[in-house]
Parts: C-alpha cells; structure tokens; sequence
C-alpha cells in the first residue's frame, strides 16, 4: 500500500499517547505535547490516523452474541430465583422507597435544565452508528430523496416520520432501529470529509438538549416538533450540535 | 440498588457475556460454561456490586477471573503453546487509514488472534465493548500505566500485521 510508511524509531516513544489521545485519556499537560509534535510529523499523523481506523474496525465487529436457549434459561431461572428470594416485609417496605425514590427522580428530571443523552444511551446509539452505517452493513433504503425515505419509513415507525434536511451534510439512506424495545428511525448523512453521521429519530423522551462523548465520538441531542432527534459522529461536538440545530423538516 | 434491579440490569448484558467468554474460551461448550459460572456468581454475590453503573465491567471482570482461573488449573496439563513476546515492537511500518477499511471482518479477527492475549484483552474491551481505562484496570486487576501501555501495543501490532498482509496482498496481485 503506498500509505504504509515506517516511522523513524524515535517516533515509537510518542506510540503510547497517540493511543491514548485517542481514548480521551491523556492526563495533565500531555494533550497539548502530542498536538504539537503530531502537527510537525507526518509519520505520527499517519500512525494516528492508523489507530483510528484500526478503532473503528474492531469496533464494528459483533460485541453481542445471542447464548444457546439452554444458556439463557438456565441464567433466566437463575435471576428469577433471585427475585423471588425477596422476603414479602422486605419487598413491600423497597417497594415503597423504590416508588418514592422513583418519585423524587422524576421530580429531578422534570425540574432540571436541559441536557444530553445518558450514558448508557449514548453508548447504544455509537454502537448502533458504528454496527449500521451504510460502510459496515448494506441500508435498507439508500436514497438522496428525503420524501422517499419518509415513506420508506411511513408504517414501520409508531410516529409520523421525518428526513430532515441538514445543513452541509446530503442524507444518504436509512434503516429500522429500536431504542428501550421501541422501533426508531435511523437516517444516515454524509458530510464533509466523506464523515457519515448517523441520525436516530424517535417519539420517545431520550433526555433534552446536549452532546456526550462515547468511544470516541460524539452524541448530541434535542427535541423538535415532538420528537427526539440523536445525532451521532466522529466530529468535534460543536460541529456535531449545529448540524442537528440545522434540521429542518 | 435492589436485587430486583440488579436481576434486570445483568440479565441486560447476558448477549455482551456470551460474546466476551466466547472470545477468551475459543470453544463453544467452555464459553457456555464461563456465561453460566459468572452468573452463578454474579446472582450469589451481587451485593459486592456498590454501584449498579458498574455492573457491566463487574460481571467482565467476573468471567476474566473465572477464566484465568480455570485456565491455571487446565495448565497442569503439558500443552504446546506459541509464546508470543508482549514487549518487543518490531521496527516495521503501519497499515494506512485506508487499507483498514478493505481489510474484511475475518481479517481482523485473524490479526487480532495473533496478538498476545493481554494486549488483545485490553484492545478489545477498550474499543469493542468501549470500557474506560479505569473500567479495563477493574475488569483486569493492571495498573492504569499497563492498561494504557496494552492498548497502545496491541494497536500497533494489529497496524503492523495488517500492514504486511497488505503488502503481501498487493505483491500477488502484481
């Protein structure tokens, strides 16, 4: 291949912080040392640019394998046991902390300000992005045409679909994708720098606005017209939130 | 968290499990047996767990230490085993962004076979099932430095492997 190249050795000192740059794990003044001698060493660039690929592939390989039948019955028996050990005093006193904690939780929710998707949610739709992007697995409606998409969509999601029109990104194609068991729609964009953003459009309440970092890429969302609308890219979060601030459907 | 919640919470990682024991067993009875085992353990135990954010590099950290175990317990048996040396990087170039993106999953899956065992580990639980640094030390019991230190090898050993599988690819097209 005409990319591979061999770094000088004195390049392999820098191997270490160029993973972990990648990782979002680079502690105290370190960041700014590799930004500096990366931006004066096309080996290094190169090297990085190696490790993000290499990233992203392994990422897209299955994470998730369905256990044999006998496998999950046998630790479904087991979590039951474990739900019906609860003595009956036990269970109705948690019951009803658990039912004010819910409560209050729901009180918190309601009163705080805006912010972006949870955690864990935010980890699900980079797996989903990095698992269903037209580069990983076919799609199942490729078109330009927001209106075909829409009614590719039309009948398969329980809310009125959308293609939104983003503003410096060309939507690509879609696919079915479900969120907490509820079907979604997942619009794929193609941006600058051939960067594919994944868009997941849902009628559930997935948090309000903001972006989260998970494995590397970003998670931004907002709600619109009843909606919730995710985004998910490798881009800088701020690129990420103004295209989905553009969205107009 | 309540035992109620901790049930519904592990029975949600039952399919990242059986993928995780499938890759350190190599052997589909041996990967049931490790699911089953780490949820024997996880259900007898899971008051241990303090925070219910934690349960997923939890039950990772059980199967790890389950299959480390009954693996010293297997190596009382002579086996003949290809050692493969964690330290030595050798002086070769890297696979382009490019080329990883022809290479088919079975490729890497070929490559990444090749890796030693803890640098895979670590590759994969950073970048497959997108564990935290802090996480990968918990589920593996290394320090920080050596978690970072893993992945970053590993890395560089899958780049080179590919890398030569590349050059080897394009010499037989020519």
């Amino acid at each position: 291949m005409s990319g591979d190249r061999q770094a000088p050795a004195a390049c392999d000192g820098w191997l270490e912080f160029l993973s972990a740059g990648l990782d979002e794990a680079l502690v105290n003044g370190e960041r700014s040392r590799v930004d500096e001698h990366v931006a004066g060493c096309r080996e290094c660039q190169a090297r990085a640019d190696s490790f993000r690929a290499l990233k992203h592939a392994v990422a897209r390989l299955p994470s998730r394998e369905a256990p044999p039948g006998a496998v999950r019955a046998h630790v479904e028996s087991l979590a039951l046991r474990v739900r019906r050990s609860l003595p009956l005093g036990t269970a109705v006193r948690w019951l009803l902390a658990a039912s004010l904690l819910s409560a209050a939780a729901l009180y918190v929710a309601l009163r705080r300000g805006p912010d972006g998707p949870g955690a864990q949610l935010a980890q699900e739709l980079v797996a989903d992005h990095l698992h269903s992007v037209p580069e990983a697995t076919p799609a199942e409606v490729m078109t330009e045409d927001p209106a075909e998409a829409v009614r590719f969509f039309s009948d398969r999601v329980p809310f009125r679909p959308i293609a939104p029109r983003l503003e410096g990104a060309r939507l690509i194609g879609g696919r079915l994708c479900k969120i907490h068991g509820r079907r979604v729609q997942l619009l794929f964009y193609r941006a600058h720098r051939d960067e594919t953003i994944s868009l997941f459009v849902s009628d559930q309440d997935l948090g309000g606005s903001g972006c989260r970092e998970s494995r590397g890429l970003q998670v931004c969302s907002r709600r619109a017209g009843g909606l919730a609308l995710l985004a998910v890219g490798s881009g800088p979060a701020g690129d990420l939130r103004r295209l989905l601030d553009s969205a107009d459907f | 968290m309540t035992r109620e919640e901790f049930a519904s919470r592990a029975l949600g990682y039952l399919e990242d499990l059986t993928a995780f024991a499938r890759r350190l067993s190599r052997n589909a009875a041996d990967a049931d047996d490790l699911v089953q085992g780490t949820f024997e353990r996880a259900f007898r135990s899971w008051r241990d767990l303090r925070q219910p954010g934690a349960c997923r590099a939890w039950l990772f950290q059980i199967a790890r230490n389950l299959h480390l175990n009954r693996a010293r317990s297997a190596a009382a048996r002579p086996e003949l085993r290809l050692v493969t040396d964690e330290d030595t990087l050798p002086a070769a170039a890297f696979v382009s962004a490019e080329a990883v993106a022809r290479f088919e999953a079975h490729d890497l899956e070929a490559a990444l076979d090749r890796l030693h065992p803890d640098q895979r580990d670590a590759v994969l639980l950073c970048d497959l099932w997108g564990f935290e640094y802090e996480e990968i030390a918990s589920i593996t019991g290394w320090p920080l430095g050596t978690v970072r230190s893993r992945i970053a090898r590993g890395r560089a050993r899958l780049a080179i492997h590919l890398a030569a599988w590349s050059r080897d690819a394009k010499g037989r097209r020519q």
